[in-house]
């Protein structure tokens, strides 16, 4: 029964407008401000590091992603959780080329999903920065983020370019399959 | 975490008149920049440092990052003026960055002159110590070679100044340079960053030997890996590249696969799928990975990639199959059962035919199993897709590597541009358990 439902719930989400409130963190310097502008404009602006937040709705198919763009400066990290609540899904963007911290990104990511708020989020990871030639590719980031120790929530890690943009409409293809999301209020 | 005294020196050292104007445009900020480049050690402006980040360039806020007095040590050690007299010691002044120069252009600049290395200058000593307060201008107190590899991570381009030559062309730029990776040697690419002791040996004893380009000619070379030594594969075509491998470490070993030129020695952690013959490891302490990873049948795994390089996100990523020319994605669902609607239909075959490779081999080896399952990725009609998974539980690992090695020469030139396809294009749904 529980299949049929989810089954049918599938197939009208293809026409019912959803709304879904999404978190975008990550070390700073990853991409996040860049890929969120990305998206919303689709253009690369000049970004100065992100105090606070930036926060977008982006419509994607039929699906409105409200985006919460937080800086990932190691002082202002600690407020991350104040933004968790009622968010669906968790979009973490990590610099594929910055093998140096790579292990913090996965301390972050870690400590981020072990948060109460999070239980329910789809976990998007986007492995940005990969047309550098240092990139670690997607399947490396797997190991070192130990993403194959993440049991309690859907993760996805997409490789991705911010600012051509490569890779992310992909990573949102899949957010939209996946994430929890309901019917606008 | 946080370190008042450390942060009241950095308000002191950014406001030093040659650390207020930006170590690129030379833009000058009133009360100091608020971005600090840490690989070089450098004050900058907000457009400079974007363009250094773009590049993963360590960068740091003065205001919005934790400081450690070791940090600010060197940027007391470093400094704009140092750097300035280092990498862009042979530049002509009009070819100089202009203050509110574009992010392009200035992205474009820093490429030239930090990546490039443009006008780096082995000996500023000169003209720097009259520019330059005296810290700077004093004698190295710590050249000792062997130091500089457990500092790794952090470049030291102080001191580097007035060292020997040797040492000068080794600015231990860690892991950010690899475009001129072959030219440098192999010094330069020892120092290995702690997180990843697997290399240590390797940076602490890498003596300087003949650059890796001209070392490893072979084209199949080098499948050597060198932290977990896996006797099997590396034993196989190791003759020929054995020697090299001592000498670089895991560098040595990307510029190997034929798939990449000398000059992508960046591969080398990358293109564990990449390059279906070498079996060159992450030496991540994954032997498992590696193991599945390297010799998977090479001529299923390229060929699809081609064709699906005009696909999606291929383009304008370094030709070829650019990103990989088509999802680079891996995925697992954390719940199977949810699987049937949320994956789309190829990957549920390969979701099935997981638990034969998981049996197959050690827990990392699901991933490195990508290999064969590229043609799904690549989007061919699904048909062929199951043909690469029913081949898969043949172990292909146990060939022998010159069995598929030619072939994959053959088709590596396609390949060659970006080795970055590799892992990640060979990924796709995995279940993992």
């Amino acid at each position: 029964m529980g299949l049929i439902m989810s089954m049918m719930n599938s197939v009208f989400s293809q026409f019912m407008n959803l709304d879904a409130r999404l978190c975008m963190v990550g070390l700073d310097a990853a991409g996040k401000t860049t890929i969120l502008y990305k998206l919303k404009l689709g253009e690369v602006v000049s970004t100065i590091p992100t105090i606070g937040f930036n926060v977008e709705a982006i419509e994607y198919k039929n699906l409105t992603l409200t985006v919460w763009d937080i800086g990932g400066q190691d002082k202002i990290r600690p407020l991350w959780r104040h933004y968790y609540s009622d968010t669906q899904g968790v979009i973490f963007v990590v610099d594929s080329n910055d093998r140096d911290r790579v292990a913090m990104a996965k301390d972050e990511l870690h400590g981020l999903l072990d948060q109460f708020e999070l239980r329910d989020a789809t976990v998007l990871i986007y492995a940005n920065k990969q047309d550098l030639p240092n990139a670690l590719p997607p399947a490396r980031l797997v190991q070192e983020l130990e993403l194959n120790s993440l049991r309690t929530h859907k993760w996805y890690i997409q490789a991705c370019c911010g600012t051509s943009g490569d890779g992310l409409y992909e990573g949102l293809d899949w957010l939209g399959q996946n994430v929890k999301a309901h019917a606008p209020k | 975490m946080s370190d008042p005294g450390a942060e009241k020196e950095l308000d002191t050292l950014r406001k030093l008149p040659e650390n207020k104007q930006c170590a690129n445009c030379g833009v000058v900020a009133q009360h100091g920049h608020g971005a600090v480049v840490m690989t070089y050690a450098t004050f900058v402006c907000h457009t400079c440092k974007s363009s250094h980040q773009s590049f993963s360039h360590l960068c740091k806020s003065v205001s919005m990052s934790y400081w450690s007095a070791k940090e600010v040590k060197k940027l007391r050690d470093g400094g704009n003026a140092r750097c300035r007299a280092v990498f862009m010691g042979k530049m002509d002044p009009s070819r100089g960055l202009k203050p509110g120069a574009s992010l392009q252009a200035t992205k474009g600049f820093v490429d030239l002159v930090y990546n490039k290395r443009a006008f780096f200058e082995s000996r500023p000593s000169a003209s720097f110590a009259m520019s330059n307060a005296a810290p700077a201008a004093a004698p190295p107190p710590e050249p000792k070679p062997k130091k500089r590899a457990p500092q790794a991570g952090g470049l030291k381009i102080s001191r580097k100044a007035a060292a020997p030559p040797v040492a000068a062309a080794a600015p231990a730029l860690d892991l950010l340079s690899f475009d001129d990776f072959a030219a440098a040697p192999p010094a330069a690419a020892a120092p290995a960053p702690p997180g990843r002791p697997a290399f240590d040996p390797f940076g602490t004893a890498a003596p300087p030997a003949p650059p890796a380009a001209a070392a490893a000619p072979d084209p199949f070379g080098a499948p050597v890996s060198p932290a977990a030594g896996f006797g099997a594969f590396a034993a196989a075509p190791a003759p020929p590249a054995a020697p090299p491998a001592a000498g670089f470490g895991a560098f040595a070993a990307a510029p190997a696969p034929p798939a990449a030129p000398p000059a992508a020695g960046f591969d080398a952690f990358g293109s564990f799928a990449a390059a279906p013959a070498a079996p060159a490891a992450p030496a991540s302490g994954l032997g498992g990975f590696a193991a599945f990873g390297a010799p998977p049948p090479a001529p299923p795994a390229q060929k699809p990639a081609s064709p699906a390089a005009g696909n999606g996100l291929g383009n304008g990523l370094g030709g070829g199959g650019g990103l990989g020319g088509n999802r680079l994605a891996v995925s697992m669902m954390g719940q199977p059962s949810t699987m049937p609607y949320a994956q789309p239909p190829p990957r549920m075959g390969m979701g099935m035919g997981m638990p034969a490779m998981a049996r197959g081999g050690s827990a990392p080896g699901g991933f490195a199993s990508f290999p064969p399952q590229q043609p799904a990725m690549a989007r061919a009609p699904s048909a062929p897709a199951y043909g690469g998974q029913a081949g898969w539980p043949q172990q292909p690992w146990q060939q022998p590597p010159p069995a598929f090695a030619p072939p994959n020469a053959g088709t590596s030139p396609a390949m060659k541009p970006n080795a970055m396809n590799a892992g990640a294009s060979n990924i796709s749904g995995m279940f993992p358990f």
